[in-house]
């Protein structure tokens, strides 16, 4: 005897989205694997690149003109406090390991002892 | 005999309870979904043991009384965060290693500074995993070391045991590497040289903003983030669904730029000349060639992977020249491998049972 339809409504809501996703994932996929859709999304983001490029040219005038750090300011102080930064790991690399040792004693590690069980 | 299903006036009225409750119970969860904080994440307890630029590697406290002598160092994709292996408890693939006497170590990536744009494909596989693996042979005191890579983290893994495998790496896993590039079909045609300026692009922006890394994967499958919240209003009376959905969508948008220099190696060398595949890439003057691997080697796949789909990682198992080597394919795709139930069922059980006798 052959099963009957379901007559859940939220069985066949949850069908109906699969199939929904599924369509527009595969026409999607089709139009986005085209060259046209390639070289439309590229000229898009060249001339997101240049508004960027050209905001950021004259935000950096008029952080200039008030007398404020700009983002090339702040970025060259990242830079230095990451150097900075190194610098120090560096150094605490070098300690004797004595030293870090008496400085923080570390957990006794369990014995690299155990074997794969056998069945 | 089939089952059939009956229309009658009990089914419908405990049908009707059910959805009453369950609009009470979404009503609520719904309040409680905007007003809450994701759910916590990567919670196993680790210390950091290394920060260097965006290097940072973990150690992950041990769960057993005693260990199997081979470490463990994951290697974590240079685009997405490491909690994806270690979600929550009873979800998290790392607390699953601890608790069968591994001894694990992270190595994960931090967002590159911008005077990071330099660091390419060589800084990752002949700096920070080559360090790594050293400070992992120093605090275990052992010779050897298990690299276990995810996605970018695999195929960086690969990189580097291509090119130092006599360095101690005992045992390689892999999970869903991408290696032949032009079978990533629409990232291949959005990367046309015809059409991108890779170049300028980087030259503009330093490194890659995550916006356009968590972007491009979206557009793989446009309405599954559509899709994927009307599921999440219809599940919102189930507490575990939207708990899962939460930290799954925050790992997803959670990703990080990549260096300007990896990001135009990986277009023009892996997507352009396909070069990994061929095994004619040649990074810092080496020449990787995949057939130097010679550790015990596993590849775990997925076979509805739409990021890393199945034919780009496919050749992998072929080109790696280890004489002991498996290929997992397993049902699911690039996140739920790893993480979702099958990962829980059957890929974190086959890792144990390929490396437990491999690791003593």
């Amino acid at each position: 005897m052959a099963e009957q339809p379901s007559l859940d409504p939220t069985s066949l809501w949850r069908d109906m989205l699969t199939q929904w996703e599924r369509g527009l994932n595969s026409v999607a996929n089709q139009t986005m694997g085209s060259n046209e859709f390639s070289r439309a999304m590229h000229q898009v983001t060249a001339l997101s690149l240049r508004m960027q490029q050209t905001a950021g040219e004259a935000m950096s005038k008029s952080l200039q003109a008030m007398n404020l750090p700009t983002r090339t300011d702040i970025l060259a102080l990242s830079e230095r406090i990451g150097r900075i930064e190194e610098t120090l790991a560096r150094l605490e690399a070098a300690l004797p390991r004595e030293a870090a040792d008496t400085a923080k004693p570390a957990a006794p590690r369990p014995p690299r002892t155990r074997q794969p069980p056998t069945d | 005999m089939p089952a059939t299903r009956t229309l009658d006036i009990a089914s419908i009225a405990a049908r009707l309870q059910d959805e009453t409750e369950r609009a009470v119970r979404r009503a609520i969860n719904g309040a409680n979904y905007i007003t809450s904080p994701a759910p916590a994440m990567g919670c196993t307890p680790k210390d950091l043991r290394r920060a260097r630029g965006p290097m940072r590697l973990y150690h992950y406290r041990p769960l057993q009384a005693d260990l199997y002598r081979v470490p463990i160092l994951i290697v974590m994709a240079t685009t997405n965060r490491g909690y994806i292996l270690d979600l929550a408890p009873g979800q998290s693939f790392v607390e699953f290693l601890l608790g069968r006497g591994y001894d694990v170590f992270m190595l994960e990536w931090e967002a590159p500074r911008d005077d990071e744009k330099h660091l390419d494909l060589a800084s990752y596989a002949f700096d920070f995993i080559p360090q790594a693996v050293a400070d992992v042979k120093r605090r275990t005191g052992e010779p050897d070391v298990t690299l276990l890579g995810y996605c970018a983290g695999g195929m960086l893994s690969c990189i580097y045991g291509a090119v130092h495998p006599t360095d101690g790496m005992k045992n390689l896993v892999a999970f869903t590497t991408p290696i032949d590039f032009q079978q990533m079909a629409l990232f291949a045609n959005w990367s046309d040289r015809r059409f991108f300026d890779v170049e300028a692009l980087v030259d503009r922006l330093g490194n890659v903003p995550p916006e356009m890394i968590y972007t491009s994967f979206d557009m793989l499958r446009p309405a599954a983030r559509i899709a994927g919240q009307v599921r999440l209003w219809e599940n919102m009376w189930n507490d575990e669904f939207v708990k899962s959905y939460r930290m799954f969508d925050r790992w997803g948008v959670d990703a990080l730029p990549l260096p300007g220099a990896y990001f135009r190696q990986v277009v023009e060398e892996l997507f352009w000349e396909n070069r990994l595949a061929r095994n004619e890439l040649i990074l810092d003057g080496h020449l990787v060639d995949l057939g130097r691997i010679t550790a015990p080697f596993l590849h775990v796949v997925a076979e509805h992977d739409h990021i890393v789909p199945r034919a780009a990682s496919a050749p992998l198992i072929e080109l790696v020249g280890s004489s002991e080597k498996q290929e997992l394919v397993l049902k699911g795709g690039h996140v739920s491998i790893a993480a979702g139930a099958n990962a829980v069922r059957r890929m974190w059980p086959a890792v144990d049972a390929f490396l437990a006798g491999r690791s003593v």
